[in-house]
């Protein structure tokens, strides 16, 4: 019963030092770089931004906090929800990190076309979502 | 033990990588105070935006770990074709922790007749998140976070069975 209580907890305070570390560079970037450097990085045709945005999730890794911190932060500086959305899902549907031990599980046929179906599939759903939240 | 070593080695890179951080913000403090300024009271400002939500995900996080696994675990192996995919999802849905965590379990479950199909619609619907719902919610709105949450679940799915499509067991 106590585990249930703890354990949580110890998974939120394991997360706080990369957690507060990515919010200092968001700090630097908005006073040093500014958001609007990264903004280039985006073409501000949402289709094509939208694969921007899942390459930019894919190869990024770690707590999905993280990445809805940043993905505010893209938001407040205008790039398409479309490219927000492929970026969340791909963070966590795409694990280039964790490849290896997933090949050696299941195979690397199965890791390779997992990642790969889970990149693509980041696109479509980003498009599926923002279209059907904007409707709605 | 593996995971405990793994677990400890990747608490000593965050904290390295928050000194470096802190570190950065007192050389910067040198190089453009006026800047830095800004920057940390940026910073805090997320800080404290973010507490709240974060004391809602501990408590998403606990009525969670109430979850009986070994029983939904069974349900699965009983369970019809499609219903497979599904409950897979829902597993994958309600599944926490590092995914390296479940390689053993989902493993076992392949093992025992689930197909890597199945495997791979618990895989995707990991990036549910539902303990980080209020954080979404809050960060975007709650009409985007539900949508989202739906169509990464029916996704989760439709890659399962392109998966046993593709790929062979």
């Amino acid at each position: 019963m106590k585990k249930n209580f703890i354990k949580p907890l110890n998974s939120i305070v394991n997360t706080l030092p990369l957690m507060i570390g990515i919010i200092l560079i968001l700090g630097i970037i908005k006073e040093f770089v500014t958001f609007d450097t990264i903004g280039l990085a985006f073409t501000q045709n949402p289709f094509i931004d939208t694969f921007i945005g899942a390459f930019m999730g894919s190869i990024f890794a770690g707590n999905s906090m993280n990445s809805y911190i940043i993905a505010r932060e893209l938001q407040s500086i205008g790039i398409s929800m479309f490219a927000i959305t492929s970026f969340l899902v791909s963070w966590v549907t795409v694990g280039i990190l964790q490849a290896p031990l997933e090949a050696k599980m299941f195979g690397k046929s199965f890791a390779i076309k997992r990642n790969i179906y889970s990149a693509l599939m980041s696109v479509l759903v980003a498009l599926v979502t923002v279209v059907i939240w904007r409707i709605i | 033990m593996d995971n405990q070593v793994k677990k400890v080695k990747k608490t000593n890179t965050s904290l390295y990588f928050l000194l470096v951080m802190v570190v950065l913000y007192i050389v910067l403090w040198f190089v453009d105070l006026n800047k830095t300024q800004a920057a940390s009271e940026y910073v805090f400002d997320i800080i404290v935006d973010i507490a709240p939500i974060l004391l809602l995900v501990y408590v998403f996080m606990v009525a969670l770990s109430f979850l009986n696994e070994k029983k939904l675990k069974k349900t699965i192996e009983k369970s019809s074709s499609l219903l497979k995919y599904i409950m897979m999802s829902v597993l994958g849905t309600l599944s926490h922790g590092p995914i390296y965590a479940w390689y053993p379990f989902l493993k076992d479950l392949n093992e025992k007749g689930i197909s890597k199909g199945n495997v791979t619609a618990f895989l995707y619907a990991r990036g549910i998140k539902l303990t980080l719902l209020p954080m979404l919610v809050a960060f975007f709105d709650f009409k985007f976070a539900l949508v989202l949450t739906i169509v990464t679940f029916l996704f989760a799915i439709l890659q399962g069975l392109l998966m046993d499509l593709t790929e062979k067991e």
